[in-house]
């Protein structure tokens, strides 16, 4: 052997167990995570036993019932949240691991590079900061600061006791950390960022400085015609506040290369509705909630009964956050939809110069606060980011003298917990909605009922505007105060004359409500559409509100598609035109017609303006509803205003007319279909246009589901589109002890290699229920679970 | 394999690479005995996370595979095999290079030696 050939031979292996050690890239340890004795191979599926937990004071009974659901029994609440927090992280570990990091800025710690984007964000964005302040905040209430530190002990007493740590900490070659109750703290931002974290100013700013003031507020108007609209609040008050107009902005703003921000995907789908007694067949209230978030696996809810002396409540608990957040006691039940309200506002400052920390503010300079956080890095280092503050808030990107500061609701501290904690106890739908006032963000539709009441609050910090505030990035050279006054009247309705509420996302008040509210909320026909099931019949049962859950049919298509098929009747595929002639605008998984419908209209619309708003068209084109009543118009009368924006600018040579337009976006459509589905028009559907599947979420791959043949669309009250659809469903009818049917796609277990993981999500595909175990004592418990097992005091401390 | 099999089961991962190491240094880099000792440890590995996984009924490969980007459940011990196969190998391959050195450096120290 010669000796370059000895060095190879040696050199090799050392190369080779390096990278089996660390990894490299994308390319994990394989080492200690495919190893034989102590890596994925080596599973042990967790059934909890009894156990001694040090904290405890007095015994937990766990009953779990044939679903899987544990329902918790205690003497005291301290105890019942310590159990909460070891038996959710029995289930539900790496999910708390995930969730106690993400808005802390510590992914790229176990990710990698590949999180570095968001940790640097959430970073910059002073998340870390935020949620320090608030768990000072939170802790200023003696229950709370039991009920977070009680949960903290549960989740560590139970990292001290594993047998076993889950999957993804060997596949990531991690160990568990410790939990905390800043981690609590975390988790509630996260979700906050991913329901209130939805703007559009810096994308409508760049339309802004493309087509001015006049054109932008004509294509996204605060309100339509009626006929377009849906509103969640009944009535019709009559104090309008001044409409937008062009001259409101004069500013605009200098900045014209904004980078892309990891902002939340726009809400899209979540349904409550109550009804009251005299709508009820059952003489009695009836809610139906389903709540929109990431498909994810685990469930971002984890189902669970909580019972001590203070409270008895069943329902959907945050998988890292102490409490119920959605369900029921005997006395009542509540809901959610997200409120949509736009409660992130941007501004534009200007430095001293590129690099000064010296910042414009009521005609003289300011000096920016700049505090510095470090990133961990996977394996070795540390960067270090800047966190700048001003007083027009967190500097996100700089571009020469000018920056980008950005406001929030989410940075002021409320008292989320405790208002959870009083709806955990009230005996009324009234107590229930009053319960709210200290939720502050994110803004949420609360819906309650109680035997003889329905409620709804458009609950949060709903900031006071002007008309026009927080469309655009705003002047931040002494920034009107935003922000920091809350609307003296937030919507709300209780015991409305009609019998019943409903919100999915739309706007919130109609014209004639005196508050500015914004522009910027989903398409009204899922609202639409349930508010015509509500009034179709005089009374409701809880079947026919589980129905109403199911519900497929697909106002959007009903309103716009006629006149689409009138539009192109020459000049376009002849066959495909016949078949949605025919089309009953229901969105079936195993059809074709719906599909063929959606890449058509996103093509109409594509056709149509993104030749005037460019680039970012790919992210926010006109309104569905503005751009039917546009059409419809159009078709009425073809020299109509909204004319200027059907010829393609692209084409100097040519005007092109509405007719070319539809019928050239029904080619676009369908040719997007054959590149997506293949030539066999035959085998065409709606499930591989839709895509609904769950992702891991620590997004691994193969962690997830398949893609799942579902029914309905964003646009349908049964809705769901890719990996956003209803993660929790439930339908209560209250009574003198309620009776409730729930879905939680996933179930609670959130071990990959166990059986039970993503349990439930065949059911819920197909749009089943399950009626729900709620019970009312610990005898109860003991006579129908599935299996006791009683949690005790001791234990290593 | 006989050796093999407690190792793999009971052992860190790291054990196949220092049996390779000692084997190879034992009996010489040969690249003949440096494969039969790597299917070898290929094999028993693949065999014994294939039982694990039975011990499981069978949930972890289809999840670990498709991990890997790769849609059949059985391919996950082909990599287990590969994975060792390539660590045995090159520790056998080491081992055997480290004890021609260490007999060279030997052998020429005994042949410059003062009678």
């Amino acid at each position: 052997m010669t000796r370059s050939g000895i060095i190879a031979a040696v050199l090799a292996p050392i190369l080779w167990l390096l990278l089996l050690s660390f990894g490299v890239g994308s390319i994990p340890a394989l080492g200690p995570m495919l190893e034989i004795s102590g890596g994925v191979w080596q599973h042990q599926s967790i059934q909890l036993q009894d156990q001694e937990i040090a904290g405890l004071e007095k015994d937990v009974l766990v009953a779990i019932d044939k679903n899987g659901v544990p329902h918790l029994f205690a003497d005291s609440a301290a105890d019942l949240f310590l159990a909460q927090g070891f038996v959710t992280a029995s289930q539900r570990l790496f999910q708390l691991e995930l969730n106690g990091r993400q808005t802390a800025g510590r992914l790229t710690e176990i990710f990698g590079d590949r999180a570095l984007f968001y940790d640097e964000f959430f970073t910059r964005f002073n998340m870390r900061e935020n949620a320090r302040s608030t768990l000072t905040r939170y802790s200023e209430d003696p229950h709370i600061k039991t009920m977070i530190d009680a949960y903290v002990a549960g989740v560590n007493a139970w990292i001290d006791v594993m047998p076993d740590v889950p999957p993804e900490y060997k596949i990531l070659g991690i160990y568990p950390e410790k939990y905390s109750a800043l981690k609590v703290i975390n988790m509630g931002k996260a979700l906050t960022w991913s329901l209130a974290g939805r703007s559009f100013d810096p994308l409508m700013t760049t339309y802004l400085q493309r087509l001015g003031a006049e054109k932008v507020l004509d294509l996204f108007p605060e309100f339509l015609p009626d006929k377009y609209e849906d509103f969640v609040m009944p009535g019709r008050p009559k104090n309008p506040h001044p409409p937008e107009n062009p001259k409101m902005f004069g500013f605009v703003s200098g900045l014209t290369d904004v980078p892309k921000f990891p902002l939340p995907n726009p809400g899209r789908g979540s349904n409550n509705w109550v009804v009251g007694p005299d709508k009820s067949t059952t003489g009695t209230s009836l809610m139906a909630n389903d709540t929109h978030l990431s498909l994810t696996l685990p469930n971002t809810w984890y189902e669970n009964q909580l019972s001590c002396p203070e409270f008895n409540v069943y329902g959907a608990s945050l998988a890292a956050i102490p409490g119920i957040v959605l369900g029921m006691n005997k006395d009542i039940a509540w809901g959610v939809t997200n409120g949509t309200t736009d409660v992130l506002d941007f501004f534009e400052v200007e430095f001293e110069n590129e690099t000064s920390l010296r910042y414009k503010w009521n005609g003289g300079w300011e000096d920016a606060k700049v505090t510095k956080e470090k990133i961990l890095l996977k394996l070795f280092g540390q960067k270090t980011v800047e966190v700048i503050e001003t007083k027009a808030g967190f500097v996100l990107h700089r571009e020469g003298k000018l920056g980008l500061a950005a406001d929030w609701t989410g940075f002021r501290s409320g008292h989320e917990l405790r208002a959870v904690r009083a709806q955990m106890s009230a005996q009324s739908a009234a107590e229930c909605i009053a319960g709210w006032r200290d939720w502050l963000a994110p803004i949420q539709n609360f819906v309650c009922v109680d035997q003889t009441s329905v409620g709804w609050i458009h609950g949060g910090f709903v900031p006071k505007r002007e008309p026009g505030d927080g469309r655009f990035i705003m002047d931040g050279r002494g920034a009107k105060p935003l922000l920091t006054t809350p609307v003296e009247r937030v919507p709300q309705s209780f015991n409305p004359r009609q019998g019943y509420l409903e919100s999915a996302n739309q706007k919130i008040a109609p014209p004639g409500y005196p508050d500015y509210l914004g522009w910027d909320y989903e398409p009204p026909f899922r609202g639409m559409m349930i508010r015509r099931a509500l009034t179709a019949k005089p009374k409701l049962s809880p079947v026919d509100m589980m129905d109403m859950q199911n519900e497929n049919f697909d106002v959007q298509a009903e309103m716009i598609l006629p006149t689409l098929l009138r539009l192109a009747a020459e000049g376009a595929d002849q066959v495909w035109l016949g078949r949605l002639r025919k089309w009953d605008y229901r969105i079936r998984a195993d059809q074709p017609e719906a599909a063929v419908f959606k890449a058509w209209w996103d093509a109409v619309k594509e056709s149509l303006f993104a030749d005037e708003l460019g680039e970012g068209a790919t992210r926010l084109l006109p309104k569905d509803a503005r751009v039917i009543w546009m059409l419809e118009k159009l078709e009425a009368n073809p020299g109509e205003a909204d004319v200027r924006w059907v010829d393609d600018r692209n084409t100097a040579d040519q005007v092109e007319s509405l007719t070319e337009i539809v019928s050239g976006a029904l080619e676009k459509g369908l040719k997007k279909l054959e590149e997506q589905q293949g030539k066999n028009e035959n085998l065409w559907t709606w499930t591989d246009y839709n895509r609904t599947q769950f992702m891991h979420a620590g997004r691994l791959p193969g962690f997830g589901s398949a893609v799942l043949p579902m029914n309905g669309s964003t646009t349908t009250v049964r809705g769901q589109g890719g990996m956003h659809g209803a993660v929790y469903k439930a339908v209560v009818q209250t009574g003198s002890w309620p009776k409730a049917w729930m879905q939680v796609p996933g179930g609670n277990e959130g071990d990959p290699f166990s059986k039970n993981y993503a349990r439930f999500v065949r059911e819920w595909s197909d749009g089943q229920m399950r009626e729900v175990e709620f019970y009312k004592d610990r005898d109860e418990a003991k006579a129908r679970a599935e299996r006791v097992i009683v949690l005790k005091p001791g234990g290593p401390r | 394999m006989a050796l093999l099999l407690p190792l793999v089961w009971f052992g860190p991962w790291w054990s196949v690479a220092l049996a390779a190491l000692w084997t190879g240094w034992v009996s010489g880099p040969r690249f003949v005995n440096a494969l039969q000792f790597a299917s070898a440890a290929g094999v028993v590995s693949a065999a014994l996370a294939f039982i694990k996984d039975g011990q499981n009924a069978g949930l972890i490969a289809p999840r670990m595979s498709r991990l890997f980007g790769m849609t059949y459940s059985p391919m996950i011990f082909l990599i287990v095999f590969g994975v060792t196969f390539v660590t045995a190998f090159l520790c056998f391959r080491a081992g055997g290079a480290l004890s021609v050195l260490y007999r060279s450096r030997t052998i020429s120290e005994k042949s410059v030696a003062p009678n």
